[in-house]
């Protein structure tokens, strides 16, 4: 077990991976979940702090405070992208972001999208310096993915102990998809409404995905590049429908990939300069 | 340490958690059984101006998604005068939209049977009016 968990993995897919993770963080904060921002204009009434907010005793939101948050957040992230300091610029992003969402999630309604997008920001600075272009593997790299790889894999599985739990057995077999094309469906997904049988099966399958997600962390490598594309397939399907998309989940998701070709590709392309140069 | 430390409060959160233990709560994601018969609810905050049209409020203007809204449903339906805030955060964010005087909480109720959609009704839950 520890020997899987701790098994060497190149530096460089950390150090990309750390590109797209936080180069991310700008697009959520100013792009795609923008809500979070609004939040400062709520009245103080309709904040309801999580657990982690009251054990932290976190300030209420307000006006000023919420910008405060997104700039430092920001600010730091910029230091992170920038690959100084990994340790302390990463654990700063990991702990400003963490309070930007229990700033999004305590006005009525919790989102769980971004478990493995919070894994990431927590373990990525442990791993320390990491260059893109390096050749070096490591078992800190290692675990660190594997640790976002295991949190990517529990939001699959464990969200059908949720539907076990909430719905119970017959989640399957219930109405569902129906209730969530009613109330999100995009005009040109509405006719799915008329073929009922049809949202059972994937109602079936969804929970079959979901059981199945372990696998990706066993089978040969060729197998998890498959599944991943299936997952995201998933997501955009669910997207195109329903409007929903996981994007910091898929973030995280890249944890399968061999990223670090894309950072052997900037170093040829560096090596390629001098030469051209000499053509010249 | 850390590691196993966070797989058992993920498993806990799953098993025993809520929202409330986020990051650790239960993955909720449509985990709910929708009615094969029954009643769909949809709601949404909808809006008169004082240009005297009748508007669906967007997310953008309240400041609140619709979950959230439905969320905090029982807190609207008994202090409506808190639809006021909606009516601010409008008149802060579109100032050169026409200025919300009526706020109404409205919900959309589908019918449903046999998974087929039968029929609809539209119910004022909570409603402010400018004074």
């Amino acid at each position: 077990m520890s020997r899987w968990l701790f098994a060497p993995a190149p530096l460089a897919r950390v150090a990309v991976l750390r590109l797209l993770v936080y180069g991310f963080v700008p697009v959520d904060v100013l792009l795609t979940t923008t809500y979070i921002a609004g939040h400062g204009d709520l009245p103080a009434s309709a904040y309801q702090p999580l657990m982690v907010g009251r054990l932290l005793h976190l300030p209420t939101p307000s006006a000023l405070l919420v910008p405060a948050v997104e700039v430092a957040l920001l600010l730091a992230t910029a230091v992170a992208l920038s690959g100084r300091a990994p340790r302390l610029a990463g654990g700063a992003v990991a702990a400003l972001y963490l309070q930007w969402m229990l700033i999004g999630m305590s006005y009525g309604k919790v989102d769980h999208d971004r478990f493995a997008f919070l894994v990431a920001l927590a373990v990525l600075p442990t791993v320390g310096a990491a260059r893109p272009g390096s050749r070096e593997r490591s078992a800190a790299a290692g675990w660190a993915l594997r640790c976002i790889q295991l949190a990517v894999v529990a939001t699959y599985f464990l969200s059908t102990i949720a539907k076990l739990r909430y719905g119970g057995w017959g989640w399957p077999n219930s109405g569902t998809l129906t209730w969530a094309l009613l109330r999100r469906g995009h005009g040109f997904a509405l006719p799915l409404l008329d073929h009922p049988e049809l949202l059972r099966l994937a109602q079936w399958g969804i929970v079959g995905m979901e059981l199945a997600s372990p696998l990706l962390l066993v089978v040969p490598r060729r197998w998890q590049y498959l599944g991943v594309a299936g997952l995201v397939v998933f997501h955009l399907a669910t997207f195109a429908t329903i409007g929903i998309i996981f994007l910091p989940h898929l973030v995280a998701m890249a944890a399968f990939l061999p990223l670090e070709r894309l950072g052997g590709l900037r170093v040829r392309v560096r090596d390629c300069v001098p030469a051209t140069r000499v053509a010249q | 340490m850390g590691l196993l430390l966070g797989a058992g409060l993920l498993l806990l959160g799953s098993v025993r958690g809520s929202d409330d233990w986020f990051p650790f709560g239960p993955f909720l994601m449509y985990a709910g059984a929708g009615p094969t018969d029954g009643v769909v609810e949809s709601t949404a905050l909808h809006a008169t101006t004082a240009a005297g049209a009748h508007v669906v409020v967007p997310e953008s203007s309240s400041g609140m998604r619709r979950a959230e809204l439905e969320g905090q449903l029982a807190t609207f339906v008994a202090r409506p005068q808190l639809l006021a805030a909606v009516a601010d955060t409008h008149a802060q964010r579109q100032p050169r939209e026409a200025r919300y005087i009526g706020v109404q909480v409205v919900q959309r109720r589908y019918e449903v049977h046999d998974r087929r959609v039968v029929g609809h009704t539209d119910v004022v839950l909570a409603g402010w009016g400018a004074p």
